[in-house]
């Protein structure tokens, strides 16, 4: 059996005061007992979790702050914004309101390491796990406008500010559905922010560790792609990384060992595909599998 | 330049306004149309998705549902009580695979064809939110070698002026791409007009036109959608926001698209992959603070996407050492747009206006003055410019 991680996970597991519907915050989840801003001790030979908290983030949420539950969210709410960790997941989630003043506020640096440095120096102060940290990188905000009348010839170009992600490596293996990244502006407070940084079992980071040895041999990579039951795959690239749910996923956690294919079709001929196979090649698929219309088939119209 | 009256602003900064008592009204209707009429989309309260897996030999097989409906399932998410009041959605119409008609997306109005009913489909009243997930095509782009924009003056069979020197990392000069028509593609089944192909640079799509909007879009004044998502291959490519996505906007107030960039010499170009999450990271923005602004929750759902969906940037890379990735091969950007009348209300629309604006068609878009637009790159576009001039 493919080594991965699965455990049920329904909409409200770990937080029965949720059902309740609202609940101003007094601890009462399972999820909320845990300590703050700090990983939690994993498995042997697994990797440990980190979740974001409410205790560390800097997102500028003003004041006054009101804590309370709903969505199946833990969140505090300021005058500013609202910091949200998902009591299911353990995802956190900081988001500001459209009109926050903190939102005017320049960016912390217009150049990109300088951003990069006080957002890993922010994440690894607040509890971050150092050894799975295998580097970062920028995404940028712009934003411009242009008159009609000037079109394309006359739209302006602002830079806004930089968001820095947390590239996750645990053995060497790129976890790719994990992410910490947050935006910084000039008073060194938070604008945006997200963390979801679950735990990996060590069946799975060993199934990992073998998958990633094994495919670094071009010849058994070769091998191991012509076993595979998909066709089509042609020259596409492939690498070894973990997968597992998303952040938005609160339904079964599910996490593997997988081969990633990125499958582009010919130049104009639509977009590209990501397939997963695990170590057995069997191919798995991390977005539920879709349902129909949810209407009886369309008659034509007049 | 138009401006709005004190009355409108007054009503905006309302709505802005946590606890404003026109607010506390709303959170009440909420919890009371929850409760009683959970079944029964509300006015300007609905969300549509259309979306398809499968085309019918009109492009190969994708992931779009899962997208579609992971937006769709969150912002709906129903839930009797809330703690802060919040705006209510409320199921739309759901069309999947061979459901998906092209008639659906077009505007009566402006084609002129009777077939075409996005006023019943995905430009209703009715619904506040829409989100198509399809193919498109990336015929705008050349291997024509540029350094500045002026060079870009010979635009190929179906691609016209202007033309623009598109360049991204390791910088040193670009490719030109060029205005071209833009496409929503679907399975062509029995029900298409149009083939399952959609151009929604021509004019035969206009969302958002409502009574409140007036009909300055030549639309009529039957539509309802405030803020539409589109993502499809080469969805708009820089700097033709008004060109190739300008005649989309006829009311509505924000319309999210994925903008791939950069182009290279073996003629690949930068493009939209799957991202199944990409509608469920959005919604989630909503779930967490209503009050948040609905053009950043689409421009910042990119950095929650895996870097490993989508290759490196610049486009045939084989490292992400420059960038690239998070729902996008090579180097692009989610871009939120917003029209309206002057630039104030395109800009407030675009950053300033949250998820509360989005069931009020009194806030829609008078006019087509000013576009404005927040994007973010999924690498450094501040160092690297993605037109050259």
């Amino acid at each position: 059996m493919t080594p991965e991680t699965t455990w049920s996970r329904s909409r409200w597991a770990g937080c029965p005061a949720a059902s309740l519907a609202v609940m101003l915050f007094a601890g009462g989840c399972a999820h909320h007992a845990q300590q703050p801003g700090t990983p939690m001790p994993g498995e042997a030979g697994g990797a440990s979790e980190y979740r974001h908290s409410a205790a560390v983030t800097r997102l500028a949420l003003g004041r006054p702050a009101v804590h309370a539950s709903e969505f199946g969210f833990t969140k505090v709410a300021g005058a500013q914004g609202v910091f949200a960790v998902d009591d299911v997941t353990g995802a956190a989630w900081g988001v500001m309101n459209a009109d926050a003043p903190a939102l005017k506020v320049p960016a912390f640096s217009n150049v990109a390491g300088e951003h990069t440095e006080i957002a890993m120096r922010y994440f690894l102060e607040a509890g971050l796990p150092k050894d799975q940290v295998g580097g970062a990188h920028v995404t940028t905000l712009m934003r411009g406008g242009g008159a009609k009348a000037a079109g394309a010839s006359g739209m302006q170009v602002q830079f806004v500010g930089y968001s820095t992600v947390l590239e996750r490596v645990v053995a060497g293996v790129p976890v790719a559905d994990s992410f910490a990244w947050a935006s910084f502006n000039q008073k060194k407070e938070t604008t945006a922010e997200a963390v979801y940084w679950p735990a990996i079992t060590a069946a799975v980071v060993a199934d990992a560790r073998e998958l990633w040895a094994k495919l670094s041999d071009p010849e058994r990579e070769k091998a191991f792609r012509a076993s595979l039951k998909v066709q089509g795959l042609g020259d596409s690239p492939g690498k070894v990384v973990i997968r597992h749910s998303n952040a938005t996923d609160r339904g079964r956690f599910v996490a593997f060992a997988s081969y990633d294919v990125l499958v582009t079709p010919p130049p104009g001929k639509g977009r590209g595909r990501i397939l997963h196979f695990d170590s057995r090649g069997e191919e798995r698929f991390l977005a539920p599998a879709p349902v129909a219309s949810k209407r009886a088939p369309r008659s034509e119209k007049d | 330049m138009r401006t709005r009256g004190l009355a409108d602003v007054l009503r905006r900064r309302g709505l802005r306004a946590r606890g404003a008592p026109a607010r506390r009204l709303h959170s009440l209707w909420s919890l009371l149309a929850t409760l009683l009429l959970n079944s029964r989309p509300a006015a300007g309260q609905g969300v549509t998705v259309e979306a398809a897996d499968h085309y019918n030999g009109n492009g190969p097989d994708i992931i779009c549902i899962a997208e579609a409906d992971g937006f769709r399932d969150w912002v709906q998410f129903q839930f009797p009580f809330f703690f802060f009041p919040h705006p209510h959605f409320v199921s739309g119409l759901r069309w999947v695979e061979n459901d998906v008609w092209d008639t659906d997306l077009m505007d009566p109005q402006r084609t002129g064809n009777g077939r075409d009913d996005d006023t019943h489909e995905f430009d209703r009243p009715s619904d506040s939110m829409t989100y198509f997930c399809g193919h498109g095509t990336c015929n705008d782009y050349t291997t024509q070698r540029c350094t500045t924009s002026t060079q870009c003056n010979r635009p190929q069979p179906g691609q016209q002026l202007p033309g623009s020197c598109v360049s991204a990392p390791p910088g040193g000069g670009g490719f030109c791409a060029y205005n071209t028509p833009r496409l929503m593609i679907m399975a062509n089944t029995p029900n298409s007009r149009n083939g399952g192909i959609v151009n929604y640079s021509n004019g035969s799509v206009a969302w958002g036109e409502s009574v409140t909007a007036g009909g300055w879009g030549g639309a009529g004044t039957n539509g309802g959608v405030n803020f539409a998502i589109l993502s499809n291959s080469c969805g708009l490519r820089p700097p033709f926001f008004w060109e190739e996505a300008g005649a989309l906007l006829a009311g509505v107030h924000v319309l999210g698209m994925i903008m791939p960039v950069d182009i290279n010499s073996s003629g690949q170009s930068a493009d939209d992959v799957d991202a199944p999450a990409r509608g469920a990271m959005v919604a989630f923005s909503y779930l967490v603070n209503s009050s948040g602004s609905v053009g950043l929750a689409w421009a910042h759902s990119l950095n929650s996407l895996p870097q490993n969906d989508g290759s490196g940037c610049p486009i045939g890379s084989s490292s992400y050492a420059l960038g690239g990735g998070h729902g996008i091969s090579g180097c692009g950007a989610q871009v939120a747009i917003s029209v309206d009348a002057d630039e104030g209300s395109a800009e407030w629309h675009n950053g300033t206006e949250s998820w509360w604006g989005l069931a009020d068609d009194s806030l829609d878009a008078r006019g087509a003055g000013w576009l404005a637009w927040f994007a973010t790159c999924n690498y450094d576009c501040n160092r690297f410019v993605w037109r050259l001039p």
